[in-house]
């Protein structure tokens, strides 16, 4: 019997480290590597031009690299439930593997196409190695939950052997033991499509800041490796205006698609890190990134409504504001703040922005000017964003807009003043918004402030040629911090003053999170402690009923303190609200 | 129905088929299993089991017989209400039926004592707040709050039309104890009958961002309003002469008085208020709250902090200078919390630990975009020891010395503040 492997690329666009890949030529008479697309669904996905080109290339730089190994890359149109069984009939497959995808939308697929298989008699073989661990075994360590504060993970990777090494990239001699029988008119039906193909429009398209592709996340990882002062910029990572430009050794879209395995990352930080300082074992901060990552997957895993707030167990219910005008400006970079505006053209030209500027511009959008929902921010940067992922984009935007995560909101991004200590010459913004490049340094954060004067001699006269200011941020600020309040308020029945102390903090979830990363000290910190551990911000009335070992969700804390309330009727009403009642 | 054990006893019991029967039906509709009549259940019992159902399982409740529908509508249900104000093009939120509304309005508007408002940012949504509002005439409201959960549409609202459907209230209830207005078009007018009516009630009074509203019309409510307590304004509405009032012998003591700083354009000029102003304050209400959150450019904090100042929680909204920082530890003996937005890069070591020394109340500190080294910070928490209760500082404020790296330095804090402590994270993804 002959065994016809199919390998299913999906995410895990790469050669090295792709322990599926190598099930499927383990002991194959013939093995085809296939990447399924739907051209149809190109136009309509909530995919930019950016992510596309970077795909394409990714997948170019795969079949470039399996020539060279004597095979090639099929590119299947079509839709994975229509194209298997047709696949599984022509080409006679016996086994079919793939990378797991812990993603609720990826696993729902996976498990059709896996009963699929059964009915086909296709064997199946997957194997984890998009993230650094089984994100299964993360939750079970933590009581069957996903941790909800990072310390907490962290607390838990500790305790962790370390992930699987990551393995050699397919050789020749693999292959040589397999065929791939591939036709006179492969490049017809199975070759990549471009991105005319897809509908899109190239021309006058220019170079990209960010080749996709194994070859050059590679190159990417070694000279990320040899930056001087690699080791010195660990202690203490300053970010200056260059930080913030595509930088030649990034490499989080890789990571995203998988051209670069996270584990082979890991590794390659860790090895460095014990060479240069002499065998000590590297700090969990060293593999900051790729824990967040991690963390954000780990969240996502179980929740299919993790990227939307209603119906999602660990989101706020918060009283966004819906006004897609506003929208439009923020996405188009039109919000009359150009450290704002040049973040956002730089996301949308180039598909990738420092950490900090997503940060100063989701705080804009949401709980900082805007009052906007965290969703709508969410589906911009899921369209432009390169490394934007399910799972670590929606948790990224539920972190940033303080709607989820037990984050303390009272710090908030001055759209012209961070901006301008982050890029004190402004450079930057002239880089991203041309039309402002004669401001002087002084006015370039808030043109609008520059007298007229100036104004006429840049050629850039605001509310002409640049747009007005959208808003006056210290009257935003001062009316969204009441009500950042406010929702913390009533969903925690804290009736104090104290700003910060309206965030109920985990103390158990900290707590327990050193417990386990030091057994000796700190001991006898019992698990049913109450979930506050600041004086004043005792609720009032009866402690929310607690499991044994269970961190309260955001939810059970809501439901709670509405019962709660129902009864407490006359005391200082504004504030507390009965949200069911209809 | 279920047949229940108790029927079939009966029936088979030697009384004769008819009476057997008749009694079988009288028990059977409303019998559970213990043979208890849900029927019979005294409209007190209902009443407190109604209080605790949310008002959509309440209304369905009310559908079950006659009886049940009597208690829906006992006054008692009534006197706590909100009305929820969306349009879906303006919001995501589900709003208070319209059908509900007007029952309310016809069956209940006099049994209403605590009612709020909670609008979008779609002027409808405000207009019908204020349609609600003109119809309470029979209304002796106690409390009354008027919130905007997005952008702040009474503002939007003809002026007239939102004062003449508040008035109705003012007018009619005459025993308003708390009113929330912020962000609406009050004026000093309105104020006027506000006082004129409620004086003798009212203890709480929220009305930040009010534009219209002057200084004299603010200094008329403390001038009449000996009770009360909680006052939260703006900046421009607080003069040295509201001070004194709300410190007149007449006054009872003041609980919290907040203050919302905003600067409205760059360069703008603040008043300031003279040191006796708040001496006096103090010595007529010691334990009071001053609670102040500054929104200012850096350069307009000149009136500020130059002399003592009873405050009690600080925040800074934008950023603020190592200078008023520096100042904030010599003037602020009362200071409770203290919450810093961002500062700038430049370590405010010194500031800190002026602070910890000479600012012996305080318990909550936040800081965001600011530097501070570890062994300051160390020092800092020191000193503050445990009655630090709320340590919330971002993780890259800590900037490691030749004493203290990242790793070390949770185990010092955690130390000396007696549990275990984390900087804040934010995502470097």
């Amino acid at each position: 019997m002959s065994v016809n492997s199919v390998h299913w690329f999906r995410k895990g666009l790469r050669l090295h480290d792709n322990p599926a890949l190598q099930e499927a030529l383990d002991g194959a008479d013939t093995v085809r590597c296939v990447y399924i697309l739907d051209p149809w669904f190109a136009g309509s996905a909530n995919v930019g031009l950016n992510r596309w080109r970077f795909l394409l290339e990714a997948l170019e730089d795969l079949d470039t690299s399996l020539r060279k190994l004597n095979s090639r890359l099929f590119v299947v149109r079509g839709q994975p439930t229509d194209v298997f069984p047709r696949l599984f009939k022509e080409w006679n497959v016996t086994r079919l593997t793939f990378e797991y995808d812990s993603e609720p939308y990826g696993t729902e697929r996976d498990a059709t196409i896996l009963k699929m298989a059964q009915d086909f008699g296709v064997e199946t073989r997957v194997r984890n190695s998009h993230t650094l661990y089984k994100l299964a075994r993360i939750i079970e360590m933590n009581n069957d939950m996903p941790p909800l504060t990072f310390k907490r993970f962290q607390a838990i990777v500790q305790r962790l052997e370390l992930p699987k090494k990551p393995l050699p990239t397919v050789t020749r001699q693999q292959m040589d033991c397999c065929q791939t029988g591939v036709e006179a008119n492969h490049d017809e039906h199975y070759g990549v499509p471009s991105l005319k193909e897809l509908g899109f429009k190239t021309h006058g398209l220019g170079p990209t800041a960010w080749r996709g592709g194994e070859t050059e996340a590679l190159e990417r990882l070694n000279n990320h490796m040899d930056i001087k002062g690699w080791m010195a910029n660990l202690e203490r990572p300053r970010i200056s205006v260059s930080s913030l430009m595509a930088s030649p050794t990034g490499l989080s879209p890789y990571l995203r698609f998988g051209c670069l395995s996270c584990r082979t990352l890991y590794y390659r930080l860790r090895e460095l890190y014990m060479m240069a300082r002499k065998h000590c074992t590297p700090p969990l901060s060293l593999f900051a990134q790729l824990l967040w990552r991690e963390f954000f997957y780990t969240a996502a895993t179980n929740n299919p409504k993790f990227d939307r707030m209603e119906g999602n167990p660990i989101c706020l219910q918060i009283p966004w504001d819906n006004n897609p005008e506003a929208l439009a400006k923020w996405a188009e970079g039109q919000t009359g703040f150009p450290w704002i505006d040049a973040i956002m053209t730089q996301l949308r030209q180039e598909g990738w922005i420092h950490h900090l500027a997503r940060h100063a511009v989701a705080c804009f959008l949401t709980r900082g000017d805007l009052w906007m929902s965290w969703e709508s921010g969410m589906k911009v940067f899921e369209e432009l964003l390169l490394d934007a992922d399910w799972s670590v984009n929606a948790g990224s935007w539920m972190w940033l807009s303080c709607s989820s995560f037990f984050q303390q909101f009272f710090h908030c991004y001055c759209p012209v003043g961070f901006g301008r200590r982050t890029d004190p010459s402004g450079d930057y913004i002239r880089r991203y918004i041309p039309k402002l490049k004669d401001y002087p340094n002084r006015y370039i954060h808030e043109p609008w402030t520059a007298p007229d004067s100036v104004q006429k001699a840049t050629n850039c006269v605001v509310g002409v040629d640049y747009p007005r200011p959208m808003l006056n941020h210290a009257q935003r600020s001062c009316l969204n911090i009441e009500r950042m309040k406010r929702v913390y308020n009533t969903l925690s029945n804290y009736k104090g003053l104290s700003l910060l102390g309206s965030v109920s903090t985990i103390q158990e979830e900290v707590e327990s999170a050193v417990m386990t990363e030091s057994s000796q000290t700190h001991s006898n910190v019992s698990d049913s402690s109450s979930h506050s551990g600041q004086q004043d911000q005792m609720p009032a009335g009866p402690s929310p009923p607690r499991k044994r070992g269970h961190s309260p969700n955001l939810l059970e804390l809501t439901e709670w303190s509405t019962q709660a309330k129902v009864h407490c009727c006359s005391s200082a009403l504004v504030g507390s609200s009965d949200s069911s009642q209809q | 129905m279920k047949r229940v054990k108790g029927d079939e006893d009966c029936s088979s019991s030697s009384e004769g088929p008819t009476e057997s029967c008749k009694k079988a039906r009288k028990l059977q509709p409303n019998l559970c299993e213990f043979g208890f009549d849900w029927a019979l259940l005294p409209q007190e019992i209902l009443l407190n089991i109604f209080q605790f159902l949310p008002l959509l399982d309440r209304a369905y409740a009310s559908q079950v017989c006659r009886g049940w529908n009597q208690a829906f509508h006992m006054p008692e249900l009534w006197r706590c209400f909100e009305f929820e104000l969306n349009q879906p093009a303006s919001s995501y939120l589900k709003a208070t039926h319209p059908d509900l509304i007007k029952q309310i309005i016809k069956r209940h508007s006099n049994h209403l004592q605590y009612v709020s408002f909670k609008v979008d940012s779609s002027m409808e949504s405000a207009e019908a707040a204020c349609d609600i509002l003109s119809q309470l005439v029979n209304c002796s409201l106690k409390t009354l709050g008027l919130i905007s959960t997005a952008r702040p549409s009474f503002m939007e609202l003809p002026k007239s039309h939102f004062i003449s459907a508040l008035t109705v209230v003012f007018v009619n209830s005459k025993s308003l104890s708390s009113l929330k207005i912020d962000d609406t078009p009050v004026d000093d007018q309105s104020l006027k009958v506000l006082v004129a009516n409620n004086s003798d009630t009212l203890r709480m009074l929220k009305m930040s961002s009010c534009p219209h509203v002057s200084p004299a019309g603010i200094l008329c409510v403390a001038d009449q309003c000996h009770g009360l307590r909680e006052l939260a304004l703006n900046y421009h509405l607080l003069s040295d002469e509201l001070l004194l009032a709300l410190s007149s012998e007449k006054h009872v003591h003041l609980e919290h008085l907040r203050i919302d700083v905003v600067s409205e354009n760059p360069g703008q000029h603040f008043h300031t208020i003279k040191k006796s102003s708040w001496d006096a304050m103090v010595r007529h209400s010691p334990k009071f709250n001053l609670v102040m959150y500054f929104f200012l450019y850096e350069d307009e904090f000149g009136p500020f902090f130059k002399e003592e100042v009873p405050i009690t929680h600080l925040y800074f909204g934008r950023s603020v200078s190592k200078d008023v920082l520096g100042r904030v530890g010599l003037h602020c003996p009362r200071l409770v919390e203290l919450v810093v937005c961002a500062n700038g890069l430049r370590p405010l070591d010194e500031e800190l630990i002026r602070i910890a020394k000479r600012c012996t109340q305080l318990s909550a500190i936040g800081l965001g975009e600011c530097e501070v080294s570890c062994s300051a910070f160390v020092e800092f928490v020191k000193m503050c020891g445990r009655r630090l209760s709320q340590l919330s500082i971002m993780e890259e404020v800590l900037i490691p010395d030749h004493k203290y790296n990242l790793d070390e330095i949770h185990w010092e804090v955690s130390k000396h503040l007696g549990r275990v402590w984390f900087p804040d994270m934010m995502p470097t993804w």
